[in-house]
């Protein structure tokens, strides 16, 4: 009897320390501009969503379009599951210089992205710095490339990064952009939704 | 005698048919795929004019010796070459240019996300689904392949 109830005791503790959501952190308010020009304030604008922010540069041609179709993926797997008009997906791009809005919003049109809870957004360097500190986001300007018209093009190396924020605009838990685990990200949504 | 043996007769014709069925088939089989190289599955995603896009694909040598892959060549870009991401450390992923890379013999290399691909840097047009794009791939051994591939994808 000792023995069952020392596994049980031992299994509600384990239990309490694996938490789907380990995050609570509140984030500050940021001034960012979306796909369409129009003036955004994140994360208050979208309080009472749950949101799913995927860190972006446009000139990236494989892991930042890998975080976007998985994005898009959670996405269409929300519209299954009737949850989706509660979500709010949000790409911020961490290279405000080159990915201004008509930049954004071409992004999403060539890649036929359902916009109707998706915003892709920008902001001053200075306001995407301090966004990108708070999420503990790097993106660091790495190779360079000269093009044949003597313009130059830089990359980033930079954290692979798709997070999670509650309806009160807390973090509640950070993912590998290019290799999330759908239902992972579904399943923690449901739970975020249990907790209204 | 006609009936006693007919059954038997029979049979034996019967697996003389299947036993020839059964040759065929494995001299089917048994033919060898072609000593070649060979691209597969080739797919580009969506980008918009004067932005990146990427290409993919899968080389099969099929040969007895390794080839290398040198140069990409398209009017898709401005600017066409090799690239792979790579990790590093911490979560943080980063791209770089890569000079040549090396198909060894009877092996399969792929070009996918997260790994080589053929860099599309300064598209000449927007790339949307269902577009489709041609490349030249060159290789030391086996020269100049044309790829033609869809756009698809995010």
């Amino acid at each position: 009897m000792k023995n069952k109830l020392s596994i049980l005791l031992l299994f509600l503790l384990v239990s309490g320390c694996i938490q789907n959501l380990p995050l609570d952190e509140k984030i500050d308010n940021y001034e960012l501009i979306n796909q369409d020009s129009t003036a955004v304030v994140f994360p208050a604008d979208f309080k009472s969503k749950i949101l799913v922010v995927g860190f972006i540069f446009t000139n990236c041609p494989d892991i930042c379009p890998l975080t976007t179709n998985n994005m898009h993926l959670i996405q269409e797997e929300l519209k299954k599951e009737n949850i989706n008009k509660d979500v709010q997906f949000l790409s911020i791009s961490f290279d405000p210089e080159i990915d201004k809005p008509s930049v954004l919003k071409k992004f999403a049109e060539v890649r036929n992205l359902d916009l109707n809870n998706w915003q892709l957004c920008t902001g001053t360097q200075k306001t995407i710095n301090k966004l990108l500190d708070e999420f503990n986001v790097l993106a660091v300007q790495a190779d360079t490339i000269y093009l044949p018209n003597n313009k130059v093009q830089y990359y980033y190396v930079h954290t692979d990064r798709i997070s999670l924020l509650d309806q009160k605009g807390n973090l509640r838990k950070n993912y590998p952009g290019s290799k999330i685990n759908i239902k992972e990200i579904v399943a923690d949504i449901k739970e975020l939704e249990n907790e209204k | 005698m006609k009936n006693k043996f007919f059954p038997v007769i029979f049979l034996l014709l019967a697996l003389l048919v299947m036993t020839g069925c059964n040759n065929n088939k494995e001299k089917k089989e048994a033919v060898p795929e072609k000593e070649e190289l060979s691209i597969k599955n080739p797919w580009i995603r969506p980008g918009a004019e004067n932005r990146n896009s990427a290409m993919y694909f899968e080389i099969y040598n099929n040969t007895a010796k390794s080839d290398t892959l040198y140069s990409v060549e398209s009017s898709l870009a401005k600017l066409v070459q090799i690239h792979e991401t790579y990790n590093k450390g911490n979560d943080m992923k980063g791209m770089r240019h890569v000079d040549f890379v090396v198909i060894p013999a009877h092996t399969k290399l792929q070009f996918k996300p997260g790994g080589y691909h053929v860099m599309l840097i300064g598209l000449a047009k927007d790339l949307k689904p269902g577009d489709t794009g041609e490349a030249t791939l060159f290789f030391k051994l086996n020269g100049k392949v044309q790829v033609r591939a869809e756009v698809k994808g995010k």
